[in-house]
């Protein structure tokens, strides 16, 4: 994989704007599965849309957390960016 | 600093804003590479050019293909141009639930805020977006909440680490006596510099201002919230139309830098208007790219230029006691702080 922070050709940004239309696919899909989720949760009578938004993670899970989302913020980084493994240790 | 009001995120809010957290420190942990990548690009002290200018191109000449630099210039373009967004969403999901508790802390006093809304703002500062705002520091009624609260608590104390409050504290040290009873603040905002007045000077009346009436509604209600009775006004810091000599300490924290350099003077000449004999100024702001060597000044001045301040590069190229002493000011004294950070840089000068 080339460097694409390292390279503005044109073909690098063709390949930058395939990645953000795969990543929009995959949200896509997300989107689609929390909102069926929701759906059959609420028609199964569980007043799910409420605790979502006051739910926070207890201080183990937060650190948990935190990590998964370092880790996935540092692929993100990682991929964008190949010579620089490992960011995140 | 504690929050006005107690209040909760919705999860897409909160989700956002540990994001932006994320991209932020990951970022941050790219610099070590960065000043690997300079030194290989042979950018150092010796080889950038003397014009600022010139000296932006140099390195952006050299570092077109340094991964870690391209990649840390991206993330801080999305962080810079999505964070003002992100939290006024964050807030929009909350908005119903806290604005009557906002209004409310506004009306409990014992602080007031005398908004003026014939102010006609100078044209500086009208359609700048500072710091990423969305629409500028008056780009939205509760712009107080969410740039004073919302970005401050979850976004930049949290990327600064420490105690974001220490330097503003500290910066009170250099005056030289603590027996000041009339305090004039130029650039409230939210009010965090004054909660460091009023906590060095719980017995002086402290009078803020700010052009901006949504960051003073946010002062207005940390100063209410605590007991605090500042007399909080909108205004133009260049010509308050307060009375002359009403004040023995005339202050403002990072405020300079967010004004064109021609405007400087005419602050420190109403600075001067407003003190009493023996009163002081005391101005904490961006350190003078003249106390700094080349390559820190590149890289506050490419920082900057990204960064929401458009303001900082004439600012920080004055000459800070030349601009008080020029103004009538004696005993000036500048003062480079925290080290080699050389941050926050202090002048301060008696009015006689």
């Amino acid at each position: 994989m080339s460097d694409m922070m390292a390279n503005d050709s044109p073909s690098t940004v063709q390949a930058l704007t395939q990645a953000v239309f795969v990543l929009a696919l995959e949200l896509w899909r997300t989107k689609d599965r929390q909102h069926a989720l929701e759906s059959v949760l609420a028609a199964q009578g569980s007043n799910v849309l409420d605790a979502l938004e006051t739910w926070r993670p207890t201080h183990e899970e937060d650190a948990t957390w935190v990590t998964e989302r370092e880790k996935f913020v540092g692929a993100l980084f990682e991929a964008l960016g190949p010579k620089l493994r490992p960011l995140v240790t | 600093m504690h929050s006005v009001i107690p209040y909760q995120l919705r999860q897409r809010g909160r989700a956002g804003m540990e994001f932006l957290q994320t991209v932020s420190k990951l970022n941050g942990a790219l610099r070590p590479r960065i000043a690997e990548e300079l030194t290989q690009a042979g950018v150092t002290n010796e080889t950038l050019p003397e014009d600022l200018d010139a000296r932006l191109a140099f390195v952006d000449e050299r570092m077109t293909t340094a991964p870690a630099w391209r990649l840390n210039q991206a993330a801080n373009a999305f962080v810079s141009g999505a964070h003002g967004r992100v939290a006024l969403q964050a807030f929009e999901d909350i908005r119903s639930e806290v604005e009557p508790e906002l209004r409310r802390l506004e009306a409990v006093g014992p602080a007031t805020l005398t908004e003026n809304p014939a102010l006609k703002a100078p044209a500086y500062y009208q359609d700048v977006w500072f710091h990423g705002t969305e629409g500028g520091w008056s780009g939205h009624p509760q712009q107080g909440f969410i740039h004073g609260e919302l970005v401050h608590s979850q976004l930049v104390a949290k990327a600064f680490g420490g105690d974001i409050f220490a330097m503003r504290r500290a910066m009170l040290g250099e005056l030289p006596h603590r027996d000041f009873a009339d305090i004039f603040e130029m650039g409230t905002s939210s009010g965090h510099y004054t909660t460091a007045l009023q906590q060095a000077f719980p017995n002086a009346r402290i009078v803020g201002s700010d052009l901006s009436a949504p960051m003073l509604r946010q002062a207005l209600r940390v100063a209410n919230t605590q007991g605090w009775t500042w007399d909080l006004r909108q205004l133009d810091a260049e010509k308050t139309e307060l009375p002359d000599a009403a004040f023995d300490l005339v202050t403002a924290y990072s405020f300079l830098h967010e004004l064109p350099a021609a405007t400087i003077p005419g602050i420190f000449a109403e600075a001067h208007r407003l003190l009493r004999p023996d009163g002081y100024v005391l101005m904490g702001d961006v350190t003078p790219y003249g106390v700094q060597d080349k390559l820190s000044v590149w890289r506050a001045d490419q920082s900057a230029a990204t960064g929401g301040e458009p303001y900082w590069r004439e600012v920080a190229s004055l000459d800070w006691a030349k601009v008080a002493r020029d103004a009538g000011f004696q005993d000036v004294r500048t003062v480079a702080m925290n080290g080699a950070a050389k941050f926050p840089f202090v002048v301060v000068g008696r009015r006689p």
